[in-house]
């Protein structure tokens, strides 16, 4: 019993392995957006008194395919790199994330809002 | 060498004076014979003269030996000479190149030793240069792992939000009636507080404010009672789950901020719900309707061991729209309050009393007794039947800002309302573009129906206002012009409210107007966002009791008129606010 048991448990371990490296694609940024998601601070009765959280919204085609992604900053220094449209970038995307990755080699987790197929030229 | 050519001379000068007579031997012999004499003198002479000349000859031989003797010698010494110039001179080369060889040799030891220590110093340098790179290699090390920590920290701090404001209010109240006196206060309102995403989809929050426990509509502080510090109580505690898969889901559970449209007619802005919300909210590629959603809600505000609980059940319809440059957020919520009755039967601890006694005897007396509440305590109103009033000790009417609403006491003495609560709430929240950005036209309207309000509300004394339909309507309205969202932002508004008596239960309703409910109020406002995070607010409230004839009126209950059925003077209440949040 133990002598299939090995095999296949080294089998699983190793595909586990080779499943869990992450892959890159290269993508082309396509467009990159400043937004703010308006959030209310309190109200005075029933007035509400606002505060803009800023984000970017950041659009990449790779092959057939654009993703739309959402980056909130964590704090006001917290800002993309410097991108613009028509820059090349690594990126993998899981199930709902997008992963840039930055000139400095770490990961920018974006929130994935959008798949699309691209539009055709 | 020189003396022996010196006795060399001296032997052969000596043997030459003896091989020559002597001349004074010569002379004695002269005197016996002077023939003879002159005869041997000549030849004697001759002799003499041939032994001169041989003498001479010897000496010239011997001067010439001498001389060449001499030559030899000056020949020699000059070799000599040359010799010991050259041994001299082969000395000089010698202790000169001695001399070379051991500048030489302390050239070659200096260099040894310079070689010695720069080999020392390259060895230091090597050392030197691996501690460098040991540090530097640590360093980097250390530099990425605390990147990393930071970036961690980040990441953990990143998933939490400070949420908080502090407020400082200067307030006056100014009414027009004999025996009114102008009151004057300074209040704080402190509220601190966080949201973390406990992972991809939940989030959750904790809030902190002051306030008395026993008033959920006010998180303000009064400056007043000698410094004491002030109360801190749970404001907020919840968790949300808002899956990323399904954005369109958001439940929510705990002590939570509003999660739907409404007004401060219904609810006070500082009072924060418990139970449960589930919003489910799609947003739409529709020309004109950007957004629709429904969310069922269950408020849970009273849970005994044994009877029956208090709870309010419903939910709300909402959409946005927009038009051009009108966008409109209309919804219509629904929410039935059951067994609201409990409201007046409060506990000592809700309503933080500070009075608590008991009633006894026949007819029945209340005994009174003192206690550290902070208040506000019992809520004083008459009720129809039985005794007529609601008791003054807990368990008591629980209604921080005044109870407005109709009660009556059962067969057993136990207080009702008059009506049930069953809102409908149709509100209209509009915002026009103007040509300024800064300058929107901001209207809401509101009109709230209780749809299982009293056919009829009851007199002071209790008794059923045939003649008055029910007392379950609410219209407000409230302009404004600007917004506060950057700094400089301006923002000035007019509000109007008619509320009748049981449109609404007074427990939870805004705490600043006139009063919960049975008023006609208005209200001017303007907000001046001074700072990104700061905000110089002013408010005038400007309010009545919409009917005096009513059981619970504001104006009987504070003597502003002196009979049932006059108009009240209007209640002027000024509050000057500064608020600095984050």
């Amino acid at each position: 019993m133990m002598k299939w048991l090995i095999p296949i448990f080294v089998c699983v371990v190793v595909s586990s392995a080779i499943a869990a490296q992450k892959t890159y694609d290269t993508a082309t940024i396509i467009d990159i957006q400043q937004k703010a998601h308006t959030r209310v601070l309190y109200y005075l009765v029933n007035t509400p008194v606002t505060q803009d959280d800023p984000y970017y919204e950041v659009s990449v085609q790779v092959k057939d395919a654009v993703f739309v992604g959402e980056y909130t900053p964590r704090h006001s220094d917290d800002t993309l790199p410097d991108w613009k449209a028509g820059d090349k970038v690594q990126v993998r995307a899981d199930k709902h994330h997008l992963y840039l990755k930055t000139p400095g080699g770490s990961d920018l987790d974006l929130a994935l809002v959008k798949r699309a197929p691209a539009a055709k030229q | 060498m020189k003396q022996a050519l010196a006795l060399a001379l001296s032997l052969a000068l000596t043997a030459s004076a003896v091989a020559a007579p002597a001349p004074q031997s010569t002379g004695s012999t002269t005197t016996t014979s002077k023939t003879s004499k002159t005869r041997k003198k000549a030849s004697s002479q001759s002799s003499v003269n041939a032994q001169i000349e041989q003498l001479k000859q010897a000496v010239d031989a011997q001067q010439q030996q001498i001389q060449q003797l001499m030559q030899e010698m000056r020949t020699r010494d000059a070799a000599l000479q040359q010799s010991q110039q050259q041994a001299q001179q082969a000395q000089q080369q010698l202790q000169q190149t001695q001399s070379a060889a051991s500048e030489a040799q302390q050239k070659a030891d200096a260099a040894q030793t310079a070689a010695n220590e720069q080999k020392d110093t390259v060895t230091k340098l090597n050392s030197d240069v691996k501690d460098v790179q040991t540090t530097l290699t640590n360093t980097a090390v250390g530099t990425l792992e605390e990147q990393k920590r930071v970036s961690g920290l980040e990441a953990v701090l990143g998933r939490f939000r400070f949420t908080g404001d502090v407020r400082v209010r200067g307030e006056n109240f100014f009414q027009d009636f004999s025996g009114f006196q102008d009151r004057n206060r300074a209040r704080i309102r402190v509220r601190f507080g966080f949201e973390g995403k406990l992972n991809e989809d939940f989030i959750g929050g904790i809030a902190l404010a002051g306030g008395s426990l026993g008033d959920p509509t006010t998180t303000n502080e009064t400056l007043t009672n000698f410094f004491d510090r002030k109360t801190i109580g749970l404001d907020r505690g919840y968790i949300t789950y808002h899956p990323v898969a399904h954005k369109w889901v958001s439940v929510t559970g705990g002590k939570f901020a509003y999660t739907w449209q409404r007004t401060s007619a219904t609810l006070d802005p500082d009072l924060n719900p418990e139970g449960f919300s589930e919003k489910f909210s799609w947003d739409l590629k529709n020309r004109y309707i950007k957004n629709v959603s429904v969310q069922p809600l269950q408020l849970l505000f009273n849970e005994v061991t044994s009877g029956t609980d208090s709870y309010a059940i419903g939910g709300e319809a909402e959409a946005k729209w927009q038009l051009g440059p009108w966008t409109a957020t209309p919804s219509f919520t629904y929410l039935k309050w059951n067994n609201p009755s409990s409201i007046l039967t409060a506990s000592a601890f809700a309503v933080a009393a500070n009075n608590i006694g008991f009633t006894s005897g026949t007819p029945p007396t209340t005994t009174t007794i003192p206690a550290p509440g902070e208040g506000p305590g019992c809520a004083k109103g008459s009720a129809s039947g039985g005794t007529g009033s609601l008791s003054s000790v807990p368990p008591c009417a629980f209604a921080p800002n005044g109870l407005t609403n109709a009660v009556f006491l059962d067969a057993a003495g136990k207080p009702h309302f008059a009506s049930g609560f069953g809102y409908a709430d149709f509100i209209l929240n509009n915002t026009f573009k103007t040509g300024a950005a800064r300058f929107p036209v901001n209207l809401l309207v509101e009109l709230l129906d209780n749809l299982d309000a009293a056919a009829h509300p009851f007199d002071t004394k209790g008794n059923v206002l045939t003649f008055l339909g029910s007392q379950n309507k609410e219209y407000g309205t409230d302009i404004s012009i600007g917004q506060t969202k950057n700094k400089n932002d301006i923002q000035v508004g007019y509000a109007w409210l008619r509320q009748e008596q049981d449109s609404a239960l007074s427990s939870f309703i805004e705490s600043d107007q006139r009063a919960p409910t049975n008023i006609l109020q208005n209200r001017v406002y303007g907000l001046w966002k001074v700072r990104a995070n700061t905000v110089a607010a002013f408010t005038w409230w400007h309010g009545r009791t919409l009917n005096t004839n009513l059981q619970n009126n504001a104006a009987l209950a504070s003597k502003s008129i002196s009979k049932a059925g006059l108009t009240e003077p209007y209640l002027n209440r000024l509050q000057f606010d500064l608020l600095y949040s984050f």
